[in-house]
């Protein structure tokens, strides 16, 4: 066989491992977003129907037929994911600051944080149930926002701390010489500059709040149901109208996807460090 | 400099105390708790026990099992998930046709919550209105992936999908970031394409194997988003992960003391395993 051949065969290769695999991974979502957009009719046609004439049916039941909270549901995963993603860069990022310039946390804290990113979290679900149910925060929006700052702490430390580490620090040393103090380098020098950084993790920290699962469930009742949780509760009380269900994960998964198109030069940062399972 | 040191003390705090009140205590409840017979009805007022809740938990033979599924479990779709996101990382990494477009779909679970992936293979896969399973069954297959005994190996699958997009990524940046002379090197001295992976990138990427193993690797045993919304670690406990039975014990049979004691034994498998983790995500990431 001659190189050439040899060079077009293994890209044909590598072109069909690729194609076949995205083709596999992307299915589940497309046909989801399909069914939102069939007739009740057509979702139980055989053999399925690949070109049908769509309705936006599902998701007028989703947003405004009675008995469904979704819209609420839509709401609090917002507001709770918004919240997380603010206090998260509030907290992290002086601390973040300090680690790096004044090194005091880097012995401990650090590698505290990243044991944290790697404890399942039923280490703290059970334990965060019974102090909630005693102190009145079990179903509220304002529980699940702590919880997910927990859960989201690694990931906001750690990529503050490598993103000002490459930041240079004459800057800030020259704002010293001229009597600044720490806070307002921290302000007006450190900030300015980390803000694709304080975007990554507030993003980041957003996609996976919203993608939270096992703390909603366990920590809401009706009240602070989140778009997760909501949908689990489509699946198993309204297992049949598989159109609605469609719908209602089609409108979910939106936000972050939108939200990752921005970050994915530090996805894989985000989920080596971030609060994934 | 003394006040600066103190004003870093004081940018420390609010995590510090996050940190304490979020982590630290409820981690020590954790331990107090496994010790006590809180149950979902008396957990304001429960007795000490002792470690009659480690007893119950040791002597369980769905304990057992589900620490058995989650091992086997993670075995496979780590192992899987490597070798396909290896696989997929060298076949792109070279000029193709509609490269972005590929990519694009290759990552695309990992923007999705797994429990909305997990109810989009519900659908996908059921009897009787899943498109696959239609198709399945049209090719003289099996119909219904999520009963046993394939539901196992459907939850696996689901686990591939969800995670090799990561295991690419990882791996893919690493391919990129290789030099090239090494490889020219081994093509000059007449390597074939097996033995430069074998012999130059395979040692080269070690560093990022490691990473995306020790991550997915911990990842997995604790899986419990997709699996609880595709079958609830059932039928009876077939696919009960360690996640799964601590929900059950503690939510399902309201046990809240005894699911503790069984996070406390989780946490000891983990420990070796986590602390090797976090050795080396240290030195190798920021």
């Amino acid at each position: 066989m001659t190189g050439a051949r040899r060079k077009l065969l293994t890209t044909a290769g590598a072109w069909a491992l690729a194609a076949a695999c995205g083709v596999l991974f992307s299915f589940p979502v497309l046909n989801t977003v399909l069914t939102s957009l069939k007739t009740v009719a057509d979702i139980s046609s055989t053999p399925p129907k690949w070109v049908f004439a769509p309705t936006l049916e599902h998701y007028a039941n989703v947003f405004y037929a009675a008995g469904y909270k979704f819209s609420q549901f839509l709401a609090n995963s917002l507001l709770i994911s918004l919240a997380c993603s603010a206090l998260l860069v509030v907290v992290c990022l002086p601390a973040a600051y300090s680690i790096v310039r004044f090194g005091i946390g880097r012995a401990r804290l650090l590698p505290a944080a990243v044991s944290l990113r790697l404890l399942p979290p039923v280490t703290f679900a059970i334990p965060f149930f019974i102090l909630y149910s005693a102190s009145g925060l079990l179903d509220t929006r304002t529980g699940l926002v702590l919880v997910n700052l927990l859960g989201n702490i690694p990931l906001g430390l750690l990529i503050f701390v490598s993103f000002i580490q490459e930041l240079p620090q004459e800057l800030e040393e020259s704002a010293f010489l001229d009597g600044a103090t720490a806070a307002q380098a921290l302000r007006h020098i450190v900030f300015p500059l980390a803000y694709p950084g304080i975007g990554a993790v507030a993003i980041l920290t957003f996609i996976w709040t919203w993608n939270e699962f096992l703390f909603a469930l366990m920590l809401t009742i009706n009240k602070a149901t989140t778009v997760t949780v909501g949908a689990s509760l489509f699946v198993t009380a309204w297992g049949v109208l598989w159109g609605d269900v469609a719908a209602a994960i089609s409108v979910a998964v939106v936000p972050t996807l939108l939200f990752s198109f921005f970050v994915q030069r530090y996805l894989v940062r985000g989920i080596t460090l971030g609060a994934v399972r | 400099m003394v006040q600066e040191r103190r004003l870093g003390y004081a940018f420390l705090a609010p995590l510090t105390l996050l940190l304490l009140g979020l982590a630290v205590f409820p981690g020590l409840y954790a331990y107090y708790l496994s010790a006590l017979d809180a149950s979902l009805e008396t957990f304001r007022s429960p007795r000490f026990i002792g470690l009659a809740n480690y007893v119950r938990v040791l002597t369980d033979r769905e304990f057992y099992g589900a620490v058995a599924f989650s091992v086997r479990y993670t075995l496979i779709v780590v192992t899987l998930e490597l070798v396909l996101g290896l696989a997929l990382a060298i076949a792109l990494n070279r000029e193709l046709r509609g490269k972005r477009f590929l990519v694009s779909l290759l990552l695309l679970p990992l923007m999705v919550s797994p429990v909305l992936l997990g109810i989009m293979f519900r659908l996908t896969l059921n009897e009787f209105i899943g498109t696959v399973s239609y198709y399945l069954r049209a090719a003289g297959f099996p119909g219904n992936l999520l009963a046993p005994p394939y539901v196992p190996y459907t939850l696996m699958t689901v686990d591939v999908v969800q995670w090799t997009p990561f295991t690419f990524l990882i791996l893919y940046a690493g391919l990129r970031s290789i030099p090239d002379e090494p490889v020219e090197a081994a093509i000059v001295d007449g390597a074939g394409g097996w033995q430069i992976l074998r012999f130059v990138v395979l040692p080269l990427l070690r560093p990022l194997l490691l990473t995306a193993a020790f991550l997915r690797g911990i990842d997995a045993f604790k899986t419990f988003d997709t699996i609880q919304i595709l079958t609830a670690g059932g039928p009876g406990s077939l696919t009960t992960t360690a996640s799964i039975y601590v929900y059950k014990t503690a939510f399902l049979t309201g046990h809240l003391g005894r699911a503790n004691a069984a996070v406390v034994i989780l946490l000891l498998l983990l420990s070796i395993p986590m602390s090797r983790a976090i050795r080396h995500i240290l030195r190798s990431t920021p």
